[in-house]
C-alpha cells in the first residue's frame, strides 16, 4: 500500500438535507490520479467540497493516511497543510496582482514562497507579461492559469481540482496534464473532476463514477 | 500565525487603497448626514448641541452599517473565503485581521472627521477630545459585531435590510456609552464611565467576536 493514501467509504454528499449521491466507495493511493466525470449537478463539486472539510458528509467516512503516518498505524484527519484545493472560482481578487494574489494564497496555506519564485513561476508558464497587471484585466483562461500555478507552488500531497481545464487552450492543457502527471511520479494524489477526457502523459487516469440517488 | 495576521491586514489595507473610491464614499455619507441634519432642525444653536451626540453616532452607525456589506462580500464572490477556511491559520485571527483592516480604512477616518463635524454642529472645543476618544474606543467594537452579522448573512442576495435588523440592536450598548460620554462631557460632567464602559466593551468585542465571526463564515459557506 502506497502512502499517502485516500479512502472513502460509502460516502453520502448533499447540500443541506438533501443528499446528491449515496454510497460512494473509493480509495486512491500515491501515484493515483483520478477523474470524476458526471453530468452538471449531480455532485462532483459538493464531493470535492466535502473531503476538503467545507461541507459535512451526510454519511460514511473519509480517511487520510499520510506519508508522515508511515511508521505509525492509525488514521489521521485530512489536514489542511495536506490538500491544495482549485474551485471553479479561482479566488483571485481582482485589483491585486497575480503576484500578489499568489502570494497571500501560499500565505494562507502556510507556504509563503519568496515573490521572485512566484515570478519564475509565472514567467516558466508564459505568464511574466501580465504578472503586475491587475487580475481583473485578464481574460478567463489567464485567470484559470495564475490559479492553477498555486498548485505548481504548492507541497500538498493532495490535489483536489475542480474542472481544471475550464477556459484553457490546448497549450495551457497539455502543461497541466504534464504536471498533474509529474505529481503523481512524485507520489502525490490527485482527483479531479472534468466533463472531458484528460490524457496525462504516460500514465493511466482513473475514472470514479458517482453513484446515481 | 501572526505572519497569517499581517498578510490579511497588509492585503486588505492594499485593496482599500486601490479602491480609495469607495472610502471617500463612506466618509462623504458621514459628513452629508451630519452636515444636512442643521437645515432640518434650523440654526438654533442649543438644539444642536444637544441632539449633536446623537446624530453623530447615528451617523457612524448607518457608515458603518453600508460600509460593513463589503468586508467579506468580495472574498466570498471571487472564492477567496474558501481559501480562508482552507488555511491550516486559525480563521478567526484571519477574521481578526479583515476586521483590523477595514476599521482603519474606515472607523478612523470617521474619527479623524469628527472634531470638524462636532464643531460645525457648535460644540464646545473642550469636549472635542472626549468625542474622538469615544469614537476611537466605539467604532472598532462597531466593526467586530457588524462583521459577525455581515458573515452570517454572506450568502443571501441581498441582505442589507436583514443585516441591519440583526446588527442594530447589537450596538444599543455601544450608541448608549458612546453618546453617553459625549453628552457628559458637552455639559462638563464626569465622562470617564461611559469611557471605560466603552473600553470594557471593545475588550469583550476582541476577545469574542474573532471567533463568532469564524463560526458564523463556516456556516455561511456550508
Amino acid at each position: 500500500m502506497a502512502l499517502p493514501r485516500l479512502d472513502i467509504d460509502n460516502l453520502s454528499c448533499g447540500r443541506g438535507e438533501r443528499a446528491l449521491f449515496h454510497g460512494l466507495s473509493f480509495s486512491l493511493d500515491g501515484g493515483q490520479v483520478a477523474r470524476i466525470p458526471g453530468a452538471n449537478g449531480c455532485g462532483k463539486t459538493t464531493l470535492l467540497r466535502t473531503i476538503c472539510g467545507l461541507h459535512r458528509p451526510l454519511k460514511g467516512r473519509i480517511r487520510w493516511q499520510s506519508a508522515a503516518d508511515a511508521t505509525r498505524d492509525g488514521e489521521t484527519p485530512l489536514l489542511h497543510e495536506q490538500l491544495c484545493f482549485v474551485s471553479h472560482d479561482n479566488a483571485l481578487n481582482g485589483a491585486l496582482t497575480p503576484i500578489e494574489n499568489l502570494d497571500m494564497l501560499m500565505r494562507l496555506a502556510a507556504r509563503p514562497v519568496a515573490p521572485r519564485r512566484i515570478h519564475d513561476m509565472l514567467s516558466e508558464l508564459g505568464l511574466a507579461r501580465i504578472a503586475d497587471r491587475p487580475c481583473e484585466s485578464l481574460s478567463a483562461g489567464q485567470r484559470r492559469r495564475v490559479s492553477l500555478a498555486r498548485l505548481w507552488l504548492s507541497e500538498a500531497p493532495l490535489w483536489l481540482l475542480d474542472e481544471p481545464a475550464s477556459a484553457l487552450d490546448s497549450d495551457a492543457r497539455g502543461v497541466l496534464c504534464e504536471r498533474i502527471a509529474a505529481h503523481a511520479r512524485a507520489g502525490g494524489l490527485a482527483l479531479l473532476t472534468t466533463h472531458e477526457p484528460l490524457t496525462l502523459p504516460g500514465m493511466t487516469l482513473r475514472t470514479i463514477e458517482l453513484p446515481s440517488c | 500565525m501572526l505572519s497569517v495576521f499581517w498578510a490579511v491586514l497588509r492585503r486588505d489595507l492594499r485593496l482599500a487603497f486601490r479602491q480609495r473610491g469607495v472610502l471617500v464614499h463612506h466618509l462623504l455619507f458621514f459628513v452629508l448626514v451630519v452636515s444636512l441634519f442643521p437645515l432640518g432642525t434650523g440654526a438654533d444653536t442649543a438644539t444642536l448641541v444637544s441632539v449633536s451626540p446623537a446624530l453623530i453616532w447615528m451617523a457612524v452607525l448607518l457608515a458603518a452599517l453600508l460600509s460593513l456589506q463589503r468586508l467579506f462580500r468580495p472574498d466570498y464572490e471571487d472564492g477567496t473565503l474558501e481559501q480562508y477556511l482552507l488555511s491550516p491559520e486559525p480563521l478567526a485571527v484571519i477574521a481578526l485581521a479583515k476586521v483590523c483592516a477595514y476599521w482603519l480604512a474606515s472607523g478612523l477616518v470617521f474619527v479623524i472627521a469628527s472634531p470638524l463635524l462636532v464643531l460645525l454642529l457648535g460644540v464646545p472645543a473642550h469636549a472635542v477630545g472626549v468625542i474622538m476618544v469615544s469614537l476611537l474606543l466605539g467604532t472598532p467594537t462597531l466593526g467586530l459585531v457588524g462583521a459577525i452579522g455581515t458573515a452570517l448573512t454572506l450568502s443571501l442576495p441581498r441582505a442589507g435590510l436583514l443585516l441591519s435588523l440583526l446588527i442594530f440592536p447589537l450596538y444599543v450598548p455601544v450608541l448608549i456609552f458612546g453618546a453617553g460620554a459625549m453628552r457628559a462631557a458637552i455639559a462638563g460632567l464626569p465622562y470617564d464611565g461611559a469611557l471605560y464602559l466603552l473600553g470594557a466593551l471593545l475588550a469583550l468585542g476582541i476577545t469574542a467576536a474573532p471567533w463568532a465571526i469564524a463560526a458564523a463564515l463556516k456556516i455561511s459557506l456550508e
